[in-house]
């Protein structure tokens, strides 16, 4: 088959897939099978070589965020009092509603990165790298930001709601 | 002026799945709206063949133009404002003929 961009050769790989995202930087996902141009390197996926490779960057983002120091999580009250905007404004916002800014939930609260607020006030985009990039090998590492004191605050922050469970913002999506 | 693919065969292709989506397309989604194919092709479907310049508030067709590289294929391009949870988007894509399938160029933030 042909590539429809240079006329070079489209050969089919399964393997490790090269990806980069905003949250997660330069990843690699496994047992992928793509199109790849010989000459100009275009790369084609089916819908579910697609959808694995979106689902596996949901997931992982999902593992960092849940990673990220309970502390550094603000109500949504306080998202609000920083963005300067409505509560109205806030629930309808597009990108709000889309996880442009990091949030996890408690119950039925759902609690904002601060950093992320603040971002996503200055930018737009409350996204920023939530990895540390592993040497040249370009894989997620995930030994984010998490130890004891972490783990005492989060409970700590969990009795003072009243819960004790904790979930990230996956209600919509399934990541089984 | 070149015709574009009809809309109603560019869906037929989406939902029997005879659709690749070029991965510089798939990451523009992600980076711009965190979507994934599902979302892609959920938009896809609400696209509308009429002029965009006619209304530009309603209408999503933009123009055909002739592959860069291929001047025997052509590329439909699409621009739809608030056409999926409040978002506007750029698109275009193109039909392989070899295989019959729709290959997703572009898809990012208009």
């Amino acid at each position: 088959m042909k590539c429809a961009e240079c006329n070079g050769n489209l050969e089919k790989i399964t393997g490790d897939f090269k990806s980069k995202s905003k949250s997660l930087g330069n990843i690699t996902v496994p047992e992928i099978s793509y199109m790849i141009c010989n000459n100009c390197g275009d790369i084609l996926l089916d819908p579910e070589m697609a959808q694995k490779v979106t689902t596996f960057k949901k997931k992982s983002e999902l593992e960092l965020i849940m990673k990220l120091p309970v502390g550094e999580f603000l109500a949504v009250t306080e998202a609000i009092e920083i963005l300067g905007i409505t509560k109205q404004a806030f629930s309808k916002n597009n990108k709000i509603r889309r996880n442009f800014i990091y949030n996890i939930k408690m119950g039925k609260k759902k609690l904002y990165h601060k950093k992320s607020v603040e971002l996503f006030k200055s930018k737009g985009d409350g996204r920023f790298l939530l990895s540390k990039q592993q040497n040249q090998s370009n894989k997620v590492e995930f030994k984010a930001q998490y130890d004891l004191n972490d783990f005492s605050s989060l409970l700590q922050r969990s009795s003072f709601v009243g819960l004790y469970h904790i979930e990230a913002y996956s209600e919509e999506a399934n990541y089984a | 002026m070149l015709k574009p693919y009809p809309l109603k065969k560019v869906k037929e292709l989406l939902k029997s799945g005879h659709y690749v989506i070029n991965s510089n397309a798939l990451e523009s989604a992600d980076d711009d709206f965190n979507w994934g194919p599902a979302e892609i092709k959920k938009c896809l479907l609400k696209l509308n063949s009429r002029h965009y310049v006619d209304d530009r508030t309603k209408n999503h067709y933009y123009k055909t133009k002739h592959h860069t590289r291929f001047p025997n294929t052509k590329m439909d391009y699409y621009k739809a404002k608030k056409i999926l949870e409040g978002f506007d988007i750029y698109t275009h894509f193109y039909i392989r003929s070899s295989d019959e399938t729709l290959v997703i160029s572009s898809f990012k933030e208009l």
